[in-house]
């Protein structure tokens, strides 16, 4: 396998064909915005449920709630053990892409 | 005799071409590595066995291959070559993940955004190398490591491709411990992966609820082609927060992701017949896929570097990293690099921030591309 081979139709003319630099640089700006969007809507969140919080009911579940979780201690690490754990389990179960 | 002889003809040994060969020991390898080294072994044993599948060497008249019309590996492989099975990996995914550290620290999102550079510079490096657009976007999103997302995409833009991407995919997503830690080790100063990090604040149940509509409201109203991964991701984690359905959710991460994980991994590892893999094209995509892990990885990190120069509260630039959307395996990666430098230092919830926005960053992206190039 020869490398003249291998490079035959490299060049950068088929990037400006494609306009493959805009696409790029817009797609980029794209997911940037999205997530932004994702982080700024999480910053607000505690704040927009202070406000609707008196409107919104106890969620009720079929299942343990998180309330075990809320109240463990803030040691990170107690924190990264569980998370650990939880890793771990959801490996076991297929966790990972 | 000549019914032994006409027997012998069809057999795997009169047919087998050194490709396949080849392609059998790359299907082996891969088995090796998950059972010895336990390399992504749930992914890499059914893509390795179906590789070993896909490359034995049956009669044409028999019908038995892939491509073959009618036969059952076709059949399997229809989830892959029509994007089926991708969503419903999504829909496991998202009901078995927990988005509370992300959530306590909304800034991390952004690392999930800067990795993702990989794909839009790999998508350039593909087009110089005379991939067309759409195969150039469907390589691209190697970048993402995002396996389903990356099938998804090749099976939208470039069936052709499909194979090669997919094998690349999950390979660099199996080698995520051997790729990232130089180049973290690279990136980064003794003292910055020192860093210890505040621990992540109480999130509210109500949090948790409202979180995935919201999300899946913002990501599909600025790029709709990512609402089926995304509407797939953010309805498994409603699943799994809204408490109600819990049942629901306990089949979509365990039953039900298991299923199509096995099917999904042997088919496309059965689509690697050597005589359509083994090509100039597959080279170049693996070439371009490591190229664009390396990339994604750096551009996480050095991310992570410019946020420290405006934050008060330092965050640790090895969780950049984590930004590929290699979910979970990145994170562990953060945390085994950082506690060789300190084994107090406990990084792996945090790098599970930016590595769950990664995987909505890649699916947003992929959405981009799809919406662009068709």
């Amino acid at each position: 396998m020869s490398l003249t081979w291998m490079l035959a139709d490299f060049g950068w003319q088929n990037v400006t064909q494609a306009d493959g630099l805009a696409i790029s640089i817009t797609g980029m700006l794209i997911v940037f915005v999205a997530l932004v969007g994702i982080s700024l809507f999480i910053g607000l969140l505690p704040m927009l449920l202070k406000v609707l919080g008196p409107w919104l009911p106890d969620p009720h579940g079929h299942a343990p709630t998180h309330a075990a979780a809320e109240s463990s201690s803030d040691d990170p690490r107690i924190i990264a053990a569980i998370g650990f754990a939880k890793h771990m389990q959801a490996k076991r179960q297929g966790g990972g892409k | 005799m000549e019914i032994l002889q006409e027997f012998l003809k069809t057999t795997a040994f009169a047919q087998m071409t050194l490709g396949n060969g080849l392609m059998i020991l790359v299907g082996l390898v891969f088995i090796a590595l998950a059972i010895i080294k336990d390399y992504e072994p749930l992914l890499l044993v059914p893509i390795g066995m179906g590789v070993v599948v896909g490359n034995i060497p049956t009669s044409a008249d028999m019908g038995l291959g892939v491509y073959d019309p009618g036969s059952v590996l076709s059949y399997i492989y229809f989830g892959v070559s029509q994007g089926i099975f991708p969503p419903l990996i999504f829909l496991g995914i998202g009901a078995m993940t927990d988005f509370s550290t992300m959530l306590s620290n909304p800034k991390l999102v952004l690392l999930g955004a800067a990795a993702q550079m990989g794909i839009f510079l790999t998508f350039l490096g593909a087009l110089y190398m005379g991939f067309t657009p759409q195969e150039a976007g469907a390589i691209g999103i190697i970048g993402g490591a995002d396996g389903p997302t990356a099938i998804f995409l090749a099976s939208q833009l470039a069936p052709e491709l499909l194979g090669a991407i997919a094998i690349a995919a999950y390979s660099y997503m199996a080698l995520v411990p051997v790729i990232q830690p130089p180049i973290m080790k690279l990136l980064t100063t003794k003292k910055e992966r020192l860093i210890h990090m505040k621990p992540p604040r109480h999130v509210s149940t109500h949090e948790r609820i409202i979180f995935p509509i919201a999300a899946f409201l913002i990501c599909t109203f600025i790029a709709p082609g990512a609402v089926v991964l995304i509407g797939m991701l953010f309805f498994g984690n409603l699943l799994k927060e809204s408490l109600v359905t819990e049942r629901l959710a306990q089949t979509a991460r365990t039953a039900m992701i298991d299923i199509v994980t096995i099917l999904l991994g042997f088919s496309v590892g059965a689509s690697t017949d050597a005589s359509r893999f083994l090509t100039k094209q597959s080279i170049m995509i693996f070439g371009l896929g490591a190229l664009s892990f390396a990339i994604a990885t750096a551009s996480g990190l050095l991310f992570a570097k410019l946020m420290n120069l405006f934050l008060k509260d330092k965050i640790n630039p090895l969780i950049g990293a984590a930004g590929v959307s290699a979910v979970p395996d990145s994170a562990r990666v953060v945390q085994m690099v950082g506690q060789k430098e300190d084994p107090h230092n406990f990084l792996l919830m945090h790098a599970m921030a930016p590595n769950v926005a990664g995987v909505i960053g890649s699916a947003v992206a992929a959405g981009v591309l799809w919406s662009v190039l068709t």
